[in-house]
Parts: C-alpha cells; sequence; structure tokens
C-alpha cells in the first residue's frame, strides 16, 4: 500500500473521526498514525479538541425558559408582531 | 407525558395544547439554549429560544415531518440567532478560512498541541476563537461536534446542501485546530 505524505493524511482525518473513510484509506491512515513522527500528537490534539466542543453543550434554565415560552404563548400577537422579549 | 414522542406532543400542540409544547420545549430547550449562547452569547440566548419557540408554536402547521422535530426547532432557533447576530454591529471580522486551510498543505507546517490544550480550556478563548469563524463553519461545529448532529441533520438545520455540510465539517475541525494552534502569545496569556 502506497505511504500516504503527511498533507494528504491530514485532509483525512475528519472524515475518519466520523467513521466515513472507506476501509482501505482508513488503513492507510492508521498505518501513517503509527509510523509518521508528526502526526500522531495532531491528531490526538484535534480529537480532544473536538471533545471540548461537547462541554459548551452543559446548560441548565430549561424550567424558566418552558415558562416563559408558555407565558409568552399566552399573550395574542399584535399587528406588528409585537412579542415582548421577556414574558 | 414521557412516554409521548415528539411527534405525539407536536400533533398535540397543533390541536392547541400549549402543554404538550411546553414538553418540546423541555426536551429541545437545553440543547437550543446551548446553541444560542456561542452563537449570541448568555445575555441574549433565552430571549432569542424564547422567541424561536413562540415562532415554531405559530408555524406548528407548516410542520409535515419530513425533518425530525429537534432538527426543525433547531433550524428555527438558528433563523432567530442568524437576525440576533445581523442586528448588531459585527464584533470581529472574521478570519479567512481558506488561508488558514492552506497552511497544512506545506508539509513542515504544524501547531504545537501544548498550546491547543492550553487554549482550548479555557472556556472564553474556545469561544471567542468560534466567533472569529464564519457562520457555516461555526455551526458544523457546534451543531456536528458539539450537539451530535449527522451530516444530513445539519445540513436540513442549516438549510444548506449535504455536500456542503460534510465540507464545511471538515473545514471547520481544521480552521479551529489551526486558530487554537496560533502562536498567539496574547490570547495564551489571556488563556491562563
Amino acid at each position: 500500500m502506497t505511504e500516504l505524505s503527511c498533507p494528504l493524511a491530514r485532509s483525512m482525518v475528519s472524515d475518519y473521526i466520523d467513521g466515513d473513510l472507506p476501509a482501505g484509506q482508513a488503513r492507510s491512515l492508521e498505518e501513517h498514525l503509527q509510523t509518521c513522527p508528526f502526526c500522531p500528537p495532531l491528531y490526538a490534539s484535534l480529537v480532544e479538541t473536538l471533545a471540548e466542543l461537547k462541554a459548551l453543550d452543559d446548560v441548565g434554565g430549561v424550567d424558566q425558559l418552558v415558562r416563559r415560552v408558555l407565558a409568552a404563548l399566552a399573550e395574542p400577537p399584535g399587528p406588528d408582531d409585537p412579542q415582548p422579549r421577556r414574558a | 407525558m414521557d412516554d409521548l414522542s415528539d411527534l405525539d406532543l407536536v400533533e398535540a400542540a397543533k390541536a392547541g395544547d400549549t402543554t404538550s409544547f411546553g414538553e418540546l420545549v423541555r426536551r429541545h430547550g437545553p440543547r437550543l439554549l446551548a446553541l444560542a449562547r456561542q452563537l449570541v452569547g448568555p445575555d441574549t440566548a433565552e430571549d432569542v429560544i424564547q422567541e424561536a419557540m413562540v415562532d415554531a408554536y405559530r408555524s406548528l402547521a407548516g410542520f409535515a415531518g419530513h425533518a425530525a422535530v429537534g432538527t426543525w426547532l433547531y433550524r428555527i432557533a438558528l433563523n432567530r440567532c442568524l437576525q440576533e447576530r445581523r442586528r448588531r454591529k459585527p464584533l470581529m471580522v472574521e478570519t479567512e478560512p481558506l488561508e488558514l486551510l492552506a497552511r497544512w498543505e506545506d508539509p513542515d507546517y504544524s501547531v504545537d498541541p501544548a498550546l491547543v490544550a492550553a487554549r482550548r480550556s479555557h472556556a472564553e478563548t474556545l469561544q471567542s476563537v468560534l466567533a472569529q469563524l464564519p457562520d457555516g463553519y461555526r455551526n458544523a461545529l457546534l451543531l456536528h461536534d458539539g450537539q451530535g448532529l449527522t451530516a444530513v441533520e445539519l445540513a436540513e438545520a442549516t438549510g444548506i446542501p449535504l455536500g456542503t455540510a460534510k465540507s464545511n465539517i471538515r473545514r471547520s475541525r481544521l480552521a479551529l485546530f489551526t486558530l487554537l494552534g496560533q502562536d498567539d502569545r496574547g490570547l495564551l496569556e489571556e488563556a491562563r
């Protein structure tokens, strides 16, 4: 199997993370990540960075949102739809 | 209400049952709020999502079930967030993404993983870097990597072709990683 260059390997990493890379290309990339002295730490860092984005999903406050939405729905819409921003 | 599907709740809400609609907001609200906090900021997010949910309730009749209920709500929420962002003066000039991506065509180009780690662990720094990206890239990162939408769902929620959604996923990841890895001492100090 032909060895991948670093730029080509890096261009394949995103699809690999999502499991969208064809099996042959995935094997080539895995070989590259086992032998390249430069790409493995970058790959690991990218995976960790994307995992960090999931932490941004951690919010509370939904009970207040539900109350506000239901109160807003109880208000009749005006001719210019003057929906109050705060219920 | 836990045993009712989203579609059951939509049908009940179409018939005027606002309690069922409230349950939909309860189910999907946290993720919509999280998205809005990144797109319009924490101070405005709840206002924007409240307005989006009122929009959704008023357009229930037009919901035909072609997309999942959650995806449909994402689309409405994104539209409201976009309106809010346009209403404001731009806070930052967006980074030219192609210039960032082209750097990786050089086999010798790299970034320092330790620098990336230091900056991404600081939520405000991560958010400021996200804010520099074009809307399509930011949506891809927040919805696909942050909230777990598939590429198909991302395309439906943002109203773009599937091929563009997939391209945005690939490019946005590399752009974020590159920006985080830039040797910017000011931002590094900020991350400490």
